[in-house]
């Protein structure tokens, strides 16, 4: 698989990417056709994805890498599948301007860096849609929050932890164990042992 | 460890894609390049297999601060690195609903020695961002036992606190409760949820302020003037509790009042977006300035003196149940709704065995819900209800859909007759029509803001 061959080398040039000459760190990079900031995300399989700046600032990876001037060319995700970071993209997108989804960037704004950005609550609409965002099979849920792992992004690691938890509430150890992909690490010995430690929990 | 470098895991890989029992490849195939990417140690050669184990700790601590914290302490058997993860995670979700099913001596015993151990199991460096105790001991050493419990938990360092954002708790009373020493101090809060099973009058030596709480929420929570008509009333109450608690909080977005006794409780909120005031039973109602006000849900007996909303120039979304009455007049639910009558979207009214009358005359042309474009209408059949209904439909404009549930208890068949072919010939111009006959009225017919915006 392709995402397989491509992942160490590229995404080592994500990180190592050097900053574009004459370029200042706070200096927004693209305009999209409408004047709008756009950077391209390009996933594992070559896909290719316009996102506008503000969407991609709720992940600090992606801010990150913009700040460093990453954000000129496509930037490569290589251990992102197109269809996940088709979802994410557009999750982003219906998250615009919601100031729990994205912390930092308050001070951003300061800088004059985002002056049209106005801060606003998710509406019930927005729930809805994050609702139906992760009502999906076990393994495209594990690889959202992968993703939402490695893109460091606060509101869809909320979204899909919040998930990951409501579908073990109620399993027993052994049920989690075998959702998680999990290894009974614990020799029986061990296993009974802490079983009796934590009996006051479990009666 | 050295053998794992990334080309060797590539290519392990591949030998791994064509056993049955692995996840799908792709799956695999991202956590390893992630694991590379993050400079991941491996510890142990299985976890490979494990579909978090990309994952930082953080990721994990996030998945069990969303389980009750009984949940979370049962993960620690799953394997090593979960032992343990629960004792630093920063929320305590502790609801003996979910230890035991019911009441009993033996269950109360349990719950306390599980609180008890909890706490003093967790580790006392990591804070609590998010506290919630649900608990109905009713003895004074159970509410002994409480206080002892959220204040070793939300100040684990004496005096700290200032982490927390979420603090929800329902208690059977708060009567002995240091309610003001536990409030103060805590400038991060967000969420504050107050419910209690038996009525209890609030008083403050100290008003609480919460310069970031956005989400208040209080169950029998009542206010000094109310107490004084109480056979019974605490001893903590002081004059404008209620009032105080409120005005300390000046980012307030979302307030539900529950079951809570006062006697005309007067406040500006002057970021508050949503306000429902539930079963509000005894008092004079609630006289609210919020210029930024969407929506309002109302759920009580019409009294002499009824709510009123000044200055809610956005309000978007209504619900008013007024269960009890005999008859409502609709002159007063606009004077109620103030300047939201004229941007009002969305309006659902349920009258259960009351009749709605129409304004006077001279009062028609001011009577206008320019924006309406949703009525939801639960009523009873009876002669004063035709002439409120079909100036409620001529009196707004923008109506495009018309829900209507009706009983028809007691009335007579050729009423309802009419009531329907009225309904049915006065709005033949909107998008979306639907009526609806109830056999038994029951409360939980009640429509929820949700279903409304």
């Amino acid at each position: 698989m392709s995402s397989g061959d491509s992942g160490p080398s590229s995404s080592k040039q994500l990180v190592q990417q050097p900053a574009a000459a004459g370029r200042s760190p706070n200096q927004p990079p693209l305009l999209g056709a409408g004047g709008r900031k756009v950077i391209v995300l390009k996933s594992g399989d070559e896909e290719e994805f316009e996102v506008d700046l503000l969407d991609a600032m709720q992940s600090r990876t992606l801010r990150r890498a913009i700040e460093d001037g990453c954000g000129d060319g496509p930037m490569p995700l290589p251990n992102l599948t197109g269809p996940v970071l088709a979802k994410v993209v557009e999750l982003f997108r219906r998250h615009r301007g919601d100031p729990r989804w994205a912390d930092e960037l308050q001070e951003t704004e300061k800088e004059g860096m985002f002056k049209d950005y106005a801060p606003q609550k998710p509406t019930a609409e927005v729930k809805g849609f994050d609702r139906e965002f992760v009502s999906v099979d076990r393994d495209a849920l594990f690889d959202l929050l992968r993703a939402a792992n490695f893109l460091e992004a606060p509101g869809l690691l909320d979204v899909t932890c919040d998930a990951a938890a409501d579908a073990v509430m109620n399993m027993t150890v052994e049920e989690v164990r075998e959702y998680f992909g999990l290894v009974n690490d614990y020799t029986p010995e061990e296993e009974a042992a802490l079983r009796k430690q934590h009996e006051w929990a479990f009666q | 460890m050295a053998m794992d470098s990334p080309p060797h895991l590539a290519g392990d890989d591949r030998v791994h894609l064509v056993s049955p029992q692995d996840s799908p490849s792709s799956l695999r195939l991202s956590t390893l390049t992630m694991e590379v990417m993050q400079n991941m140690e491996e510890e142990n050669p299985r976890r490979q297999q494990d579909l978090l184990s990309g994952l930082h700790d953080n990721v994990l601590h996030r998945i069990l601060s969303f389980l009750p914290t009984r949940e979370a302490i049962a993960t620690s058997m799953l394997s090593r690195r979960w032992r343990h993860l629960w004792k630093t995670v920063p929320c305590l979700d502790l609801d003996y609903h979910g230890f035991h099913r019911r009441r009993c001596p033996i269950g109360e015993r349990k719950f306390c020695h599980f609180v008890g151990r909890v706490i003093a199991a967790r580790d006392p460096a990591s804070g609590v961002r998010r506290f919630r105790l649900r608990w109905c001991g009713q003895l004074m050493t159970d509410i002994h036992l409480a206080t002892w419990w959220v204040d070793s938990a939300i100040r684990p360092d004496r005096g700290g606190g200032g982490l927390l954002r979420e603090l929800d708790l329902h208690l059977y009373t708060f009567t002995g409760f240091p309610l003001d020493a536990i409030l103060r101090g805590l400038p991060c809060l967000e969420k504050l949820s107050l419910a209690a099973e038996k009525d209890y009058y609030v008083g403050f030596a100290h008003p609480p302020q919460f310069p970031s709480l956005t989400t208040l929420r209080l169950r029998k929570i009542g206010s000094f003037e109310a107490a004084r008509r109480c056979p019974l009333p605490s001893r903590d109450a002081s004059p404008g509790a209620l009032e105080m608690l409120i005005a300390g909080c000046p980012s307030l977005e979302d307030l539900t009042l529950e079951s809570c006794s006062f006697l005309r409780l007067r406040f500006s909120a002057p970021r508050l977006v949503r306000l429902a005031v539930i079963d509000h039973r005894r008092g004079n109602g609630v006289d609210v300035e919020a210029p930024e006000l969407r929506s309002i849900r109302y759920t009580a007996v019409w009294d002499q003196k009824p709510w009123c909303l000044r200055g809610a120039a956005r309000l978007w979304c209504a619900m008013v149940d007024l269960a009890l009455l005999e008859s409502v007049d609709l002159q007063r639910l606009a004077d109620a709704l103030g300047e939201g009558m004229r941007t009002l979207r969305s309006l659902a009214l349920r009258f259960a065995g009351a009749a709605m009358e129409p304004p006077p005359e001279e009062e028609h042309r001011r009577v206008c819900f320019d924006s309406l474009e949703t009525l939801k209408l639960f009523v009873h059949v009876n002669e004063g209800i035709i002439p409120a209904v079909t100036f409620l439909l001529t009196n707004s404009p923008s109506l495009r859909t018309l829900q209507v549930e009706y009983s028809k208890h007691g009335s007579r068949t050729e009423e309802e007759e009419e009531f329907v072919k009225i309904i049915k010939d006065s709005s033949s111009y909107l998008d979306r029509v639907t009526l609806v006959r109830r056999r038994k009225r029951s409360r939980a017919d009640i429509p929820t803001i949700a279903h409304l915006s």
